[in-house]
């Protein structure tokens, strides 16, 4: 008898110790298979916010998060219930969302099988939620950050920052089990560039729990740890300036019929951009808006992701060359007869204006205020073919702008051209090659800055760093930066100038209008017109590039297609910049010329020679 | 008081056994019920602890009373003490109170008792009072046809299992609302008609009747089938948060406690498990103290009961080996399923731990239980030995282990 006594209690023993020796980890491993061992709280970090220069929010996370019941699940061809469906649960969920528990006892009757409430859930809900969640075991009940991101700018930031849109099925599918499988993705634009540095990471509580769903504080595992907020980066955008680009670029695109337009604004002393904005685009802040002002919405940016022919404005760049090599001096005569041959196949040719193509004797400022196709051909073949490419090459003009943007392209240029002497003719004024408009306006901007080009900088600050502007290079002489800018302030202020038309009472500003025609497959199919402007034209604080592309129309020239851009964005900059206003200077150029007082606008012309 | 106490104390090793599981007790109890207590507003020291320790002062006293009497004014008034069980355990469910979904306690202001757990004293007396004094069958005549065997064999054999029907009663009673308590008793009896030297062919029919009975009232509630049935399905989906809930929770604590436990006051389960002061309070002490602990536990109880078997051998009186023994079934089969309950090798039935787990009823019929045990060993005068009918020798009680 006693010895079955020994036998009994031994037994027992040995079940004890088989469960708590022997098998105790294959026992854990159930519990976690199981999901009833540790329980897994997130604490969902922030995504950080984008803020322009001026302290405004570009991109902002709400702290917001949306609730939802996945009732029952199918495994196997069978329903399997994520939810308990009894009245506690309900009343238990009811207290913690203030939605009505007959709700959800309505839900559970029909059948649904998943629902999420799109209201905007509080830290405090979504507390006690989650305490719902593992007291009564419901695996069923979500709790997912919701896609309220906000862009308090909507459109006129749209194609530089981009947006966060809803994960595809495939990247749903590819995170598998995590907990924010449905977190949104960066489309592209700022958002994308800037993620690795905007994402946070969430944080996590792994342990046991208490009957109530606390964690009990002497079981917390190792893998707990604290949510880190993603890091809010500075950009060198400012609100105002932004904004009224992206006006102004609508307002031009859609008088003009134009497929596209953009307006870049830059700090020619740092590289900072100071606005960036393109029209069409879109509206981040619809979730499903497919149109935008009656155009389909696009997240194409052409600042960056389109080259263009640079027309009739790179003449300024020509003539900076030229100048700074001393094969142009400011007293040189030029004769336009309209046209000039190149070799014994090609000619160049000024547009017709008053009936002639012939601009007649010009100087280099004259020549800059008509926009003398002839005469810049003659400054380029002046400089030569060799030295226009590296001229080309030293601004960096090719290059893919540099903002570490996704979809950055570079710019185009034949260097192995059979016919180098045209190549470079028509190089003088703006054709045969194809840039950003973002490049094209870093190049013009080392004008306003002693002939020092800096690199583009949009990022001024990111988490704690500072991101210092860079220069490119010295590329022309301070002497012969000053001198352009001069001319340039002709091209508004003188009354034959192309851009008179866009001058602003008691500010002196400078610019040029160009107009190139766009070769497109084999044939010339429209124009881009172009103005590039520097706010004021002495020591400039913003230069500021506008390109409209195929404006249909009726008007194509730069100074009455994107000059009324450049006037718009110019004013805003002498407000937000704090340009005081000055007389203007002693009128250079014939400003009592008969002929340029009759003649419009028009006397600004580029021609493409035949092939 | 302590000449008191050491006047009751006939068997020492016993007594120590059985305080120092009493001891463990108390701060089980305590350990695995504070939290709880916490919650409900009651403070760290709490109501459950302050019964607890207050019916082990009534525990002892009773043991003193039980002890200082003599074993065969036990054998006398056993029937008186059934009768008085018999007659608590029908008034349950008349005037029972319900806790927890059960009715299976009577309550006079505020204070309430479990009477199933006397009627497992009182069932032991009265067994062993049967079984001690029972004479060895004889026919009573010559059997020569069916009708003189119906006669001389199966009538009185009937007649000899009459207190069988009262028994039968009380476990059909106490099985309507507590089938795990009602299993002890059978078992119990069970275990004292092994004892008591009942034919095999009457054990066997007996065990049959056993388990169509418990099989009949297992049927009566589907959670108790489930339980039952689903057993080794509870880890899986469906099961793991309905009828496997407390297994798998239980099994899980222990498997954390590993070997030597998270430590004190670390444990999980006391947070999450209803009964974690009563049926699984064996859980608490695993999880915190690991398998150190649970075995701590398991050897201190097997070694009460171990020792009672020694005691049936010693007892003075054929009665007094019976009462020994039947303790020591009802203590070594509550431990047993207890502890194999909470470590998952049973499906949850919903035995206390004796002496361990919170209840206060438990607590005292158990010293009082203990303290018959030690009167059985006390020398008594030859004349007051109570013993069988003619030719039965008193050793005949299978306890003296001569079989």
């Amino acid at each position: 008898m006693t010895f079955s006594v020994a036998c009994l209690f031994g037994l027992v023993l040995l079940a004890q110790a088989n469960l708590q020796v022997f098998h105790a980890s294959d026992v854990r491993e159930l519990g976690k298979k199981t999901k009833r061992l540790d329980q897994r709280r997130l604490e969902y970090a922030k995504r950080g916010g984008l803020f322009t220069v001026d302290g405004k929010p570009v991109a902002e996370d709400q702290d917001t998060y949306e609730f939802g019941l996945e009732f029952f699940r199918m495994k196997n061809g069978e329903r399997r219930a994520q939810l308990p469906s009894s009245p506690g649960f309900f009343a238990a969920l009811s207290e913690a969302t203030d939605i009505p528990a007959t709700d959800f006892e309505q839900l559970a009757l029909a059948g649904v099988r998943r629902k999420v409430w799109n209201r905007v859930m509080t830290p405090e809900q979504t507390r006690r939620l989650q305490e719902v969640r593992i007291r009564w075991r419901a695996d069923g009940v979500s709790l997912q950050r919701s896609g309220r991101r906000v862009y308090p700018l909507g459109f006129a930031s749209a194609g530089l920052v981009g947006r966060m849109r809803g994960p595809t099925n495939k990247e749903v599918e590819s995170r598998g089990d995590a907990p924010d499988k449905y977190a949104l993705v960066p489309s592209g634009g700022l958002e994308l560039s800037l993620n690795e540095k905007l994402v946070g990471v969430h944080g996590v509580t792994v342990g046991l729990v208490d009957g109530k769903g606390d964690f009990l504080p002497q079981r917390i595992s190792d893998e707990t740890r604290g949510k880190v907020d993603g890091q809010n980066a500075i950009l060198s955008i400012h609100s105002e300036l932004q904004t009224v680009a992206a006006d102004a670029v609508r307002k031009a695109v859609e008088e003009n019929r134009a497929d596209q337009g953009v307006a870049i604004v830059l700090d020619p002393k740092s590289g900072d951009v100071l606005a960036m904005a393109n029209w069409p685009t879109f509206d981040p802040n619809a979730s499903q808006d497919l149109t935008i002002g009656g155009r389909r919405a696009t997240d194409f940016n052409p600042a960056y992701m389109a080259a263009f022919e640079p027309g009739s404005t790179f003449k300024i760049l020509t003539l900076a060359e030229a100048m700074d090599l001393g094969v142009v001096g400011p007293n040189d005569a030029f004769y336009c007869r309209g046209e000039m041959p190149i070799n014994a196949h090609r000619t160049v040719h000024c547009a017709a204006h008053n009936g002639s193509r012939a601009h007649g004797q010009l100087d280099p400022e004259k020549a800059i205020a008509v926009s003398c196709n002839v005469t810049a051909a003659q400054w380029a073949l002046r400089v030569g073919s060799e030295r226009m490419t590296a001229f080309l090459d030293k601004l960096h003009l090719l290059d893919k702008p540099g903002l570490s943007l996704a979809g950055e392209r570079t710019g185009l240029f034949d260097r192995n051209a059979y016919d180098k002497r045209h190549q470079t003719a028509v190089l003088g004024f703006g054709q045969a090659v194809n840039v950003t408009p973002l490049r094209l306006a870093t190049a013009f901007a080392m004008l306003g800055n002693d002939g020092v080009a800096m690199k583009p900088r949009i990022v001024r600050q990111i988490g704690g760093r500072k991101l210092e502007s860079e220069p490119i290079g010295q590329i022309v002489r301070p002497e012969t930066a000053h001198t352009l800018l001069r001319y340039m302030e002709s091209v508004i202020d003188s009354d034959r100038g192309t851009g008179k038309t866009l001058r602003i009472p008691g500010f002196r500003l400078g610019g040029k209008t160009g107009t190139a025609q766009k070769i497109q497959k084999g044939g010339m199919k429209g124009y881009v017109s172009n103005f590039v402007g520097f706010v004021p034209a002495e020591n400039p604080k913003a230069v500021v590039l506008v390109m409209i592309d195929n404006p249909t129309a009726g008007k194509y020239y730069g100074g009455s297609v994107a000059g009324p851009v450049f006037v718009d964005i110019a004013k805003a900059a002498i407000r937000v910049l704090g340009v005081s206003p000055e007389a203007a200077p002693t009128r250079v150029g014939p400003a009592t010329h008969a002929a340029a007082k009759e003649a419009p606008l028009r006397v600004q012309v580029e021609t493409r020679v035949a092939p | 008081m302590r000449r008191l106490l050491q006047g009751s104390v006939v068997d020492r090793p016993l007594f120590i056994l059985v305080g120092i599981a009493s001891l463990i007790g108390l701060f089980a109890v305590y350990d695995a019920g504070y939290v709880k207590a916490i919650d409900d507003g009651g403070g760290w020291v709490w109501r459950e602890l302050l019964v607890q320790i207050g019916c082990l002062a009534g525990g002892l006293v009773l043991f003193v009373a039980a002890s200082k009497a003599r074993i065969d004014t036990w054998q006398r008034s056993a029937k008186v003490f059934w009768l008085l069980m018999l007659v608590l355990v029908l008034a349950v469910p008349i005037f029972g109170v319900e806790m927890n979904g059960a009715r299976q306690w009577l309550g006079v202001k505020g204070v309430t008792i479990q009477p199933s757990e006397f009627a497992k004293v009182g069932l032991i007396l009265y067994l062993a009072g049967v079984l001690a004094t029972r004479p060895a069958f004889r026919p009573l005549g010559r059997v020569t046809d069916v009708a003189s065997w119906l006669d001389n064999v199966l009538v009185p054999k009937a007649a000899r299992a009459v207190p069988l029907l009262w028994v039968s009663i009380m476990l059909g009673v106490v099985a309507v609302e507590d089938l795990g308590t009602a299993s002890v008793l059978a078992c119990i009896a069970y275990g004292m008609l092994l004892l008591g030297g009942v034919s095999v062919a009457s054990l066997v029919a007996l065990a049959a009747l056993g388990l169509g009975g418990g099989l009949f009232f297992v049927k009566q509630q589907d959670y108790r089938w489930d339980r039952i049935a689903r057993h080794f399905q509870r880890w899986s989906d469906e099961h793991v948060d309905d009828t496997g809930y407390q297994s798998t929770q239980s099994e899980l604590a222990m498997a954390i406690g590993g070997s030597t436990g998270v430590s004190l006051g670390a444990g999980r389960i006391k947070h999450i498990l209803p009964a974690a002061t009563t049926d699984f309070v064996l859980t608490t002490l695993a999880e915190e103290f690991g398998f150190v602990g649970a075995a701590l536990v398991i050897v201190s109880l097997g070694g009460v009961v171990f020792r009672l078997f020694i005691l049936a051998r010693r007892a003075k009186t054929p009665f007094g080996a019976l009462v020994c023994g039947g303790v020591g079934v009802w203590i070594g089969l509550q431990t047993t399923v207890n502890v194999l309950t909470a470590n998952g090798t049973l499906p949850a039935i919903g035995v206390p731990l004796p002496f361990v787990s919170y209840g206060g009823s438990s607590l005292l019929a158990l010293w009082l239980a203990i303290g018959l045990c030690q009167s059985a060993v006390r020398a008594v005068p030859e004349a007051a030995v109570v013993t069988p009918g003619v030719g039965v020798p008193t050793g005949r009680v299978s306890v003296s282990g001569s079989r």
